[in-house]
């Protein structure tokens, strides 16, 4: 670029005098920036025009001094008592607020990278706390079964340790030898309580029958299944024998005397 | 260009020596004494060139008052690198002057104002140290001066000077240039 015909252009006395265009402005700062002589150039301009300016100097009206000063007195009471106070909390809190800015993307990321591991977490203890659940209702059932069996056996021992019971062991027959049942008989109350102690299970359609003989004739006691507890069955006014015997399903009026298992006397 | 500012008048509190930075410093700082020297220093070259735009005191005194609370509230923009302090004021003082000449209230204000202040009736500054505004005005060519004074306190643009004298745009552009090249010859 030639230097000397760009000084001798005229567009640095416009950019000093304020009418360049801002693109001519750019152009000029851009220059000066990388030469000297433009600089020294534009310094020479701004110093003839300050000096002409300096020229036109007239000391203003004595009174002029207070009252500018009074307006910036104003200006500056009213900034401190109000706007003044605001801008110095408005600087800290521009320094708080970023630092909150900061803090808070800080805290969403963690909260975010929180929330999924609360979520993996929750949803591992959901899962557990189903199966916990299923193995409480499991353990409940479980429970229940077992206070059931034992108050079962307890009333069944209440009942077979009654001191008004008379026992009757009823023995297997030629039929089945081992096989062996129990009657609790109290004497008192006349109710009678069974306990199977070792019968083979019937055929489905076939169900145990006991009988009580009484006076040499046998009386229906009810028909009986195959299980561990105590069952209850019919009262007797008195008897000598008890007996079981196989029958169709729902009992006999009479029984089939082949199939007599057990049988004891009192 | 360090220049010592000392003031020593009235006020006890303005015992102070500032030199341009540390001014400069102390009113970017809202020091209301910087304000004070600033004003003891400049506020004549600042009414000088207002009252040339403005033509009358009374309004010259308003623009002044209006200049000095620009220059107030807008201290921090000022940028040491891209020139003096003086050039920075000058340019405000002007501007506020010519921003005032361009309201429509100014324009009423000038038809009713009857003590006009002229160039002539001036007091020249006692002031020794710059060049008297008489010395610029024998040795500038009238139509030189024309055309800075339009540009420069009249805040026109080439075009509107061009306009205003009846020239081409061209003719302007040369004229600025060799205008102000003759009052640099002047001036330094």
């Amino acid at each position: 670029m030639d230097i000397e015909k760009y000084i001798s252009s005229g567009i640095l006395e416009s950019h000093v005098l304020g009418i360049a265009s801002p693109d001519e402005a750019r152009e000029v700062e851009s220059f000066a920036a990388k030469h000297a002589e433009i600089r020294k150039e534009i310094e020479a301009i701004r110093k003839a025009l300050d000096g002409y300016a300096e020229a036109h100097q007239k000391t203003p009206p004595a009174h002029l001094k207070n009252r500018i000063l009074n307006e910036i007195d104003k200006l500056e009471g009213k900034e401190n008592k109000s706007t003044g106070k605001v801008i110095e909390m408005d600087a800290r809190r521009s320094a708080t607020s970023r630092w909150l800015a900061a803090a808070s993307i800080a805290l969403l990321i963690f909260s975010g990278t929180m929330n999924v591991l609360q979520y993996n977490k929750l949803n591992e203890a959901n899962e557990r706390i189903a199966v916990l659940q299923s193995e409480k209702s499991m353990l409940a059932e479980q429970f229940n079964t077992l206070q059931a069996n034992y108050t079962q056996t307890e009333n069944a021992l209440a009942t077979i340790s009654n001191p008004h019971n008379k026992t009757v062991v009823m023995k297997g027959l030629e039929k089945q030898p081992d096989a062996l049942a129990s009657v609790y008989w109290n004497l008192l109350t006349k109710e009678t309580f069974l306990i199977v102690n070792n019968l083979p299970e019937p055929p489905s359609d076939k169900q145990y029958q006991l009988w009580a003989i009484v006076d040499g004739k046998p009386v229906d006691m009810g028909v009986f299944d195959v299980t561990d507890s105590l069952q209850k069955m019919k009262a007797i006014e008195s008897a000598q024998a008890f007996a079981v015997t196989l029958e169709q399903k729902g009992g006999s009026a009479v029984p089939t005397l082949e199939q007599m298992y057990v049988a004891g006397n009192i | 260009m360090e220049i010592l500012i000392t003031f020593s008048n009235t006020k006890p509190l303005s015992s102070r020596a500032y030199t341009e930075d540390s001014l400069v410093a102390s009113l970017k700082a809202k020091d209301k004494e910087a304000v004070n020297a600033l004003y003891d220093n400049y506020s004549p070259a600042l009414f000088g060139v207002i009252l040339k735009i403005v033509r009358s005191e009374q309004s010259a005194e308003d623009v002044l008052q209006e200049a000095f609370i620009k220059i107030w509230k807008n201290a921090e923009q000022y940028d040491s690198s891209k020139g003096r302090l003086f050039t920075w004021l000058i340019s405000i003082a002007r501007n506020t002057a010519i921003d005032h000449i361009r309201s429509k209230g100014f324009r009423k204000e000038l038809q009713t104002e009857s003590n006009l202040v002229y160039e002539n009736e001036r007091t020249e500054s006692l002031n020794t140290d710059h060049i008297g505004l008489k010395e610029i005005v024998e040795k500038l060519k009238p139509d030189n001066k024309e055309i800075i004074d339009l540009i420069y306190f009249q805040g026109y643009t080439q075009a509107e000077a061009a306009e205003n004298l009846n020239l081409p745009l061209g003719t302007v552009k040369t004229k600025v240039r060799i205008s102000l090249r003759q009052l640099r010859e002047i001036i330094t």
